[in-house]
């Protein structure tokens, strides 16, 4: 008992001390508003914003489908699917960065068939939608798939023969039923999203305004104006934070009723 | 016969004690060399891994540990405690910081000299010019203006757009023209040997990498709009506290300065120490750092 204990103290220290120290030298400054106005900080927060909401809606819009399939199906492709969903979570992000730069580079597999159509990826807003989506998609899936999971076959057969379309039984039986867990993921994903750092810099490259998001500011703003760092730093903790309240409540029981 | 049952705390006292011995192991014991460690700009790489061999060969009780990056990024991490005895940077720039910082143990040494070129991927066009820069569609790829490269290449765009050979607004049109400003020279070098950039503004020692010299083609710099960026290496004051590292890290520096050093140093592309009494300060020509 006494171990545990002091193993937990340890541990909440070691954890807790960063994020301390971060909030007080950022307090220290002469000014948190102050130190946000340059250019640096003002292009990185809007790109950052910009580029993870565009993200989420990606995730959403090519990972809802997915994920029902997923929930759904029990074809043994399916199942290996499933492994290649969960791949970029453990992948290291810069290989990802790496990766997506030898298939989409100009000199990447596909590279030459899109300069053909007028794409150029490496480099732009939308290189950095790609790496965002690429790392967070993941937890956005695989939260859908145990919403879709946990809504009883059941009930959707039971609402078609009652004559409901297949398409209506999704979106005000199915949809609503996942939606704590859907929206959890929705969190998460966006959590990881906005902090992506590794593949954006391999693919997207690092230019204010255009690639330069949150994280890469952050990196670059150490070297010369730390005060922007640091406040940049307390922005993106506070939205973390943000992200575990939202995820703290939809896995509360009692919001599972109110829904 | 019954094994006595090994408790949990026993498992962790064992355990720990036997990480104690582990860590200790390496303090102890007079046969293991000292180490030294060095934090060179990345455009040192190939000159200063050769270098370090060459000088544990002549020392054999030392081992030098190399860490290479953007010389801004060092500075950085040396302001934050980083622990090394030698900072070998490209600009003064960065010695200047440290000082004020009360981070240099002696004063800087010149020691090498590098220069500007631009890379062109090969694939880019034919027979490309420094015109080509400025022209609409080029990717251009140049370091960030804190990392030395990159306010170095601001500065030479600045004196080409001063030559009546350029069109008036050259620099404008070139910084215009870039689509990423990385943290280290190397890395800039790297997006045009891949072909995703189309051209960087790069040390004239990074284009002689074998594997990136078969990639790109290099655009000299007419010598009188070129600056020679002089690299200043110095004893670090964190240096001075653990006694014997700061013997060899004078040896380091006139190892360096020596003969074979600087051999060393131009095989790879490096100019002499001497050269850099003959031109003026780079950073004094313009106010360029400010784009």
């Amino acid at each position: 008992m006494p171990a545990g204990i002091a193993a937990t103290a340890v541990y909440v220290v070691f954890v807790g001390l960063p994020v301390l120290a971060l909030l007080v030298r950022a307090a220290q400054q002469e000014s948190f508003a102050g130190s946000l106005t340059s250019d640096l900080a003002q292009q990185a927060l809007r790109l950052s914003l910009f580029t993870s909401l565009i993200s989420l809606l990606v995730m959403v819009l090519l990972g809802t489908p997915f994920a029902y399939l997923l929930a759904r199906s029990h074809s043994r492709i399916l199942r290996v699917m499933d492994s290649l969903v969960e791949l970029p979570i453990v992948l290291p992000p810069v290989v990802a960065g790496i990766a997506m730069l030898m298939a989409f580079g100009r000199h990447g597999l596909v590279g030459p068939a899109l300069t053909g159509l007028g794409i150029t990826l490496p480099f732009t807003t939308t290189a950095v939608i790609f790496a965002q989506v690429f790392v967070a998609a993941p937890f956005y899936i695989r939260a859908a798939k145990l919403g879709f999971q946990s809504v009883a076959r059941d009930y959707e057969d039971v609402s078609q023969t009652l004559g409901v379309s297949p398409w209506r039984t999704f979106w005000k039986l199915t949809l609503p039923l996942a939606a704590p867990s859907i929206i959890g993921g929705l969190a998460l994903a966006w959590a990881r999203a906005i902090s992506e750092f590794g593949a954006t810099i391999m693919f997207a490259g690092n230019l204010t305004g255009r690639t330069q998001t949150m994280p890469l500011a952050i990196l670059s703003a150490m070297e010369s104006d730390l005060g922007a760092a640091l406040s940049l730093s307390v922005l993106l903790l506070i939205g973390s934070l943000t992200v575990l309240l939202v995820l703290g409540m939809f896995t509360r029981r009692q919001w599972l009723g109110r829904l | 016969m019954t094994l006595p049952k090994i408790t949990s705390m026993e498992l962790l006292a064992a355990l720990t004690l036997i990480l104690i011995l582990a860590c200790s192991s390496g303090a102890a014991g007079g046969a293991r060399p000292t180490e030294l460690v060095v934090f060179a700009a990345s455009s040192l790489t190939d000159a200063f891994r050769e270098a370090a061999a060459g000088y544990e060969a002549d020392n054999r009780e030392v081992r030098v540990v190399l860490n290479f990056d953007g010389s801004q990024r060092l500075r950085t991490q040396l302001e934050h405690g980083a622990r090394a005895d030698l900072l070998a940077s490209a600009d003064g720039r960065q010695m200047d910081l440290l000082a004020a910082a009360g981070l240099i143990g002696a004063e800087p040494v010149n020691f090498t000299t590098n220069r500007l070129v631009v890379v062109v991927f090969s694939g880019f066009k034919p027979s490309p010019t420094l015109a080509d820069l400025a022209a609409p569609g080029t990717r251009v790829v140049i370091a960030q203006a804190t990392v030395p490269a990159g306010f170095y290449a601001r500065t030479v765009l600045d004196n080409l757009q001063a030559d009546p050979a350029f069109v008036p607004n050259y620099a404008d049109q070139v910084l215009a023209n870039v689509v990423s400003e990385e943290t280290n020279v190397r890395s800039v070098v790297q997006k045009v040997a891949l072909g995703e950039a189309d051209a960087g503004i790069v040390y004239q020692t990074d284009a002689r990498a074998p594997n990136i010299i078969t990639e790109v083609q290099v655009l000299p710099i007419p010598e009188s709009r070129n600056i020679i960026a002089s690299y200043p290496i110095a004893i670090l004051s964190g240096s001075t506290q653990h006694g014997p590292a700061q013997r060899f890290a004078q040896r380091f520096i006139d190892y360096l300065m020596s003969e074979k050093g600087q051999q060393i140093l131009e095989k790879h592309g490096f100019g002499n120490a001497v050269e850099v009494a003959s031109r003026p300060d780079p950073g004094a020509l313009t106010g360029a750092g400010d784009r």
